[in-house]
């Protein structure tokens, strides 16, 4: 009898982790997806306009009844000026460019993804050369460039020369956490409280290319995602030498603890020959919709049984 | 002087007086601190967040996010909250 009041408890301060242990580890709405019809939903303006060709990974956020899609523009040469478009919608499926020039032109933006804290967007994209950096605006129009990021090893010394680029930012408990790519040879995670300077917490990828096909040689984060008590990763990836040029496709991890992932063993969630990449989620109010954005932005929905 | 006993003779006047300025005195903090929440607070938001948006505070960030969460959640909690913020954040350029 002694007993039974400290068993009750401990079984009630249980219940969080026997819930989420009873849940799937790779839920069927964040993974099954099907395309559109009317896919692409948006494309480049094309000649004679900013945006040429649109490239890499752009991002939708939905607030409410309004969604937001930062895009990447550019004259189609490699060396073009990368610049931040923005487009509007109501529906997450027709959208309609603000203005006919870019929103942000100062300096090279390229594969960005969007963090908003309370009433603040934070983006993290690529700058020139692929080194990181962090944009602010109030209003996810006008924008004000705070600078590259900068990224520590554990001892506390500049990470190494070179690109780190598909910047991907994830807020939780006061600490920011910051997924960056190297040349597309693994996944790194840094840490920071203040955005001023990250820190690895560990030198070593959390996550890694391979061992399957489809994400071989190359891998390159896009989003993170809570969900029932875990953590989600969408990423794309691609093998070396199969096709020229190579063929990307999207893939999901879950983790615990954002240092230790599991890949979803269905991965890519499309075949690799839609060549479909910079993939995130968007909860659209019922469900999730999962968009893949490089080239041209396509919708999925949830597969139908 | 015992603090408990009250004063008596040709001072017997200073009670009232004496009670009445500590009242007023005691008075002011609650006061300043109601000044404090009720106005300064809230009329902060703009401003900071204006600087927020100019990409300056924004190591502060952890901080403003807890310090500003009641605001935020009055902006996200409805329609009405939203519009309110958003007017306010546009007065300050935000």
């Amino acid at each position: 009898m002694n007993y039974l009041l400290p068993t009750l408890l401990g079984l009630v301060a249980c219940l969080p982790v026997i819930s989420v242990a009873a849940e799937p580890e790779f839920p069927t709405e964040l993974v099954s997806f099907e395309p559109v019809k009317h896919n692409p939903l948006f494309v480049a303006s094309g000649e004679g306009h900013w945006d040429v060709k649109i490239r890499e990974r752009g991002f939708i956020l939905r607030e409410g009844p309004r969604w937001h899609l930062w895009f990447t523009g550019y004259d189609g040469t490699r060396p073009g000026l990368k610049m931040l478009g923005y487009a509007t919608s109501g529906d997450g499926i027709h959208w309609k460019r603000m203005g006919s020039k870019p929103v942000y032109r100062d300096h090279w933006v390229e594969d960005m993804m969007v963090v908003k804290q309370g009433q603040v967007y934070f983006m993290f994209a690529e700058g020139r050369n692929d080194v990181s950096h962090l944009l602010v605006s109030i209003d996810g129009v006008h924008w004000t460039r705070r600078g590259p990021l900068d990224v520590r090893l554990v001892n506390g010394r500049r990470i190494p020369e070179g690109p780190y680029g598909t910047p991907t930012a994830y807020y939780e408990g006061g600490t920011w956490h910051l997924f960056y790519e190297r040349r597309d040879l693994g996944i790194w995670l840094a840490t920071s409280r203040d955005m001023l300077t990250w820190t690895n917490v560990s030198d070593d990828p959390v996550l890694r290319p391979g061992p399957s096909l489809y994400d071989r040689d190359l891998v390159a984060l896009n989003q993170i995602i809570k969900y029932k008590g875990r953590y989600y990763a969408y990423y794309h990836g691609a093998p070396r030498g199969v096709e020229t040029p190579s063929l990307w496709s999207s893939g999901v991890a879950v983790s615990r603890d954002l240092r230790n992932w599991k890949k979803y063993p269905g991965n890519p969630l499309r075949p690799r020959k839609e060549n479909k990449s910079s993939g995130i989620l968007v909860h659209d109010g019922s469900q999730f919709r999962f968009y893949t954005m490089h080239g041209a932005v396509h919708l999925h929905l949830p597969r139908k049984p | 002087m015992d603090p408990d006993r009250e004063p008596v003779g040709e001072t017997g006047s200073q009670p009232s007086d004496f009670a009445a300025g500590t009242s007023r005195r005691s008075l002011w903090g609650p006061v300043a601190v109601g000044i404090l929440i009720g106005l300064v607070y809230p009329a902060s938001y703009g401003p900071v967040m204006a600087q927020v948006g100019l990409g300056r505070l924004v190591s502060l960030w952890p901080i403003l996010d807890v310090l500003y969460a009641p605001i935020e959640w009055f902006a996200e909690s409805s329609d009405l909250g939203a519009d309110v913020v958003d007017w306010y954040l546009g007065l300050w350029g935000a």
